[in-house]
């Protein structure tokens, strides 16, 4: 179940995002860049993932072609968390890069 | 099976009981007519039910396979004044047993609201499946 | 509809579908007792498959036939259990399909970003 996975993309977040260092530390800069990004593209992949899984079940369930009525319920639940927490990842990087931005040389 | 299977399965033994009740009806209601002694008497009504589906696994139901009839020796009365007798005076009744038409009715009505049961049950199990997540 | 995706086409056809299942399921109830009355069946998801592995699903079109169903008394054909069951089951299919129609809703509101 994908819903493994996204408490595995969480606990992974909260191990790999360091701080990330202005300009002085370049490799630092690159290092946790990465990471952030390779985070994001996870992310985002679990997401595609889930919804075109929830979209296939809801398309069965209306041919009437679907056993299970929860399973389309579960993945259209995994779907909507997925998405949600992507986009809590966004707002935060949005907010975060906002903060840099913000800061006094 | 289908979604919502559960519900289907006891919408068909809904059908095969309903069938039962109009057979024991049938026979209660001809459990007196009275033929002449050398003609055959009202046949008692069978119902045959069998398994929708493969002999194996999970199946889909039931379904009446047939209705067979039972003899027609039915007993015989010796009643000369019956307009329906014949020449030797003997008149001909069906063989159905009151108490077992009864003892069948009551079988049948109980399974009948079994199967209502099943529907009310698996349709509330349904509905909240379809509340996950929220 | 204006904002869709071919998930929604689908489920909307479902719901179109099971709307019109559920009205002749009504109107053979009501007619039971009607000498010489013939059921009413209506059949989406055929049309529906069809459709959807031609990639077109709003070509889908309900088929409404007259039931086949051998004859009771008065010439009339409806079976009260079938169209028992095929009520219950018929509104939880709709219920379904309200359900993924919202799903969908709610995730382009969470990414709009509510």
């Amino acid at each position: 179940m994908a819903i493994g996975a996204i408490g595995a993309a969480i606990t992974t977040a909260a191990s790999n995002t360091t701080p990330v260092v202005p300009a002085p530390a370049v490799t630092g800069t690159e290092e946790s860049g990465a990471n952030f990004g390779n985070l994001i593209a996870k992310a985002l992949d679990s997401v595609q993932g889930a919804q075109s899984n929830a979209d296939s079940l809801a398309t069965k369930a209306a041919t009437g072609d679907l056993t299970d009525v929860h399973d389309y319920m579960i993945a259209s639940t995994e779907a909507s968390m997925a998405t949600e927490l992507t986009v809590a990842v966004r707002n935060k990087a949005v907010e975060a890069f906002n903060d840099i931005m913000r800061m006094q040389i | 099976m289908t979604i919502f299977g559960a519900i289907n399965t006891a919408g068909s033994g809904l059908g095969v009981y309903r069938t039962w009740m109009d057979a024991v009806s049938d026979n209660i209601a001809n459990m007196n007519d009275a033929v002449p002694g050398d003609q055959p008497a009202f046949q008692e009504r069978f119902v045959e039910a069998a398994a929708k589906g493969d002999a194996t696994g999970v199946g889909n139901g039931v379904e009446v396979k047939g209705i067979t009839y039972g003899p027609t020796t039915g007993r015989l009365a010796f009643d000369p004044t019956n307009p329906s007798a014949d020449a030797q005076g003997y008149v001909k009744y069906p063989d159905i047993d009151l108490g077992e038409q009864m003892t069948q009715m009551m079988a049948a009505q109980r399974a009948y609201q079994a199967n209502l049961a099943t529907i009310d049950r698996a349709k509330d199990a349904y509905q909240q499946a379809l509340e996950l997540g929220k | 509809m204006t904002i869709s995706d071919p998930t929604m086409d689908v489920v909307y056809k479902a719901m179109q579908g099971l709307a019109a299942r559920q009205r002749a399921t009504a109107d053979n109830i009501a007619n039971v007792e009607t000498p010489g009355y013939k059921a009413t069946k209506v059949d989406f998801e055929s049309s529906l498959r069809q459709a959807i592995t031609i990639g077109d699903p709003n070509q889908a079109q309900p088929a409404v036939t007259k039931s086949t169903e051998p004859n009771g008394p008065n010439e009339n054909n409806v079976n009260i259990d079938d169209e028992t069951v095929s009520e219950i089951d018929t509104n939880l299919k709709y219920q379904t399909m309200v359900e993924a129609m919202n799903a969908k809703f709610r995730l382009l509101r969470t990414a709009i970003g509510n």
